[in-house]
């Protein structure tokens, strides 16, 4: 199947992720089990064979639940956060983005704490929380950013090109694309967030853990 | 205001950095964005000070709090003979989390010196 008819499949049974992710509502980020139900339908997409005479939808809802139960029994078992520190996370992630959404700015920590109502300690631990999160794994982060149009990395200006250029290769797409927007095109976290449809906090996570993930394999460690 | 932290030149340590710098952004009235931008700034400006520090070397990060401003310094003994390249993937982040950088090679000591803050005219 060529890309763009592909990523057509994907956005047009896209409803059923969301179908399948409303029966796991309160058992981890919904935001993560819906990234996760997508690249189940992704992958339902790839393998589904037509002649076999199923329905799409047939053979892409086992798809999908499985690969929100494969996340949701992966992060289960590496979760380090006090249930108390991740609804705070929650929270925070939900009042930023409101707080934006209305202003049209990002907020500042007072901001956030006055809205919430809660101590600015509070949301900077929770700051610390969202960077503590259980990383998803490579295919999770495909989800829902997998069909964005990828540029070409403009980076003239640096020596090490071609090892970065590599380096980039192994980031999860989504991780990839935020450097690539944060870092080369200069735009700033809140317009990525808004440009890719996902929350603020999970942009932060994003170009952290890509920074880390770079920086770990530039200096050979 | 001026804080400043004494910190081993071990990489493990850039998260005391962060958490500082977090907080002391939340004092400048920095923005969402502009905290986590601070938070990643002295995390590569650290890992770059600390990777050119000779064994046993101290990092010194100092931090300079204004109302929408924060500017922070790191600052080590250094095995650098030259000034710190910037042509680097690190100096390119550095440079696009930043608004202001700079880096000196000075004596044996490598500065680095680098501001956050809120763009001008939207300042509330």
């Amino acid at each position: 199947m060529d890309p763009a008819a592909r990523d057509r499949e994907i956005a047009a049974h896209i409803g059923l992720v969301h179908h399948v992710a409303r029966h796991y509502r309160g058992a981890g980020d919904h935001e993560d089990v819906v990234q996760a139900g997508l690249v189940g339908l992704i992958h339902a997409v790839d393998h589904f064979d037509a002649g076999r005479g199923i329905a799409f939808s047939t053979y892409a809802v086992p798809c999908i639940t499985g690969a929100i139960k494969h996340h949701l029994r992966d992060s289960a078992r590496s979760i380090r956060i006090p249930g108390r520190t991740q609804e705070l996370a929650r929270h925070v992630s939900r009042t930023i983005d409101d707080l934006t959404a209305a202003s049209g700015r990002a907020p500042t920590i007072a901001q956030i704490a006055a809205s919430a109502g809660i101590t600015q300690d509070d949301v900077l631990a929770a700051i610390e929380a969202n960077h503590a999160r259980t990383p998803m794994s490579t295919d999770e982060d495909a989800g829902a950013l997998a069909a964005l149009a990828m540029d070409d990395v403009a980076l003239e200006q640096v020596e090490d090109r071609e090892s970065v250029l590599q380096a980039m290769r192994t980031l999860p797409t989504a991780e990839r694309r935020v450097v690539e927007l944060r870092f080369y095109a200069g735009r700033s976290q809140t317009q990525i967030a808004e440009e890719l449809g996902v929350s603020q906090m999970q942009v932060s996570r994003l170009q952290a853990r890509a920074l880390k993930h770079l920086r770990d394999l530039l200096s050979g460690a | 205001m001026t804080v400043a932290l004494h910190l081993p030149a071990d990489p493990s340590y850039a998260a005391v950095a962060r958490t500082l710098a977090a907080t002391i952004a939340a004092r400048c009235h920095l923005t969402y964005d502009r905290v986590e931008d601070a938070r990643l700034a002295i995390d590569e400006a650290f890992t770059q000070v600390v990777t050119n520090a000779p064994p046993g070397a101290d990092v010194v990060c100092s931090f300079i709090e204004e109302a929408g401003a924060l500017e922070f310094m790191v600052q080590s003994l250094t095995i650098l003979t030259t000034e710190l390249p910037r042509d680097t993937f690190s100096w390119t982040v550095l440079a696009a989390l930043a608004d202001e950088l700079h880096a000196t090679t000075i004596d044996g000591v490598l500065t680095v010196v680098a501001r956050v803050e809120e763009p001008r005219d939207e300042a509330a």
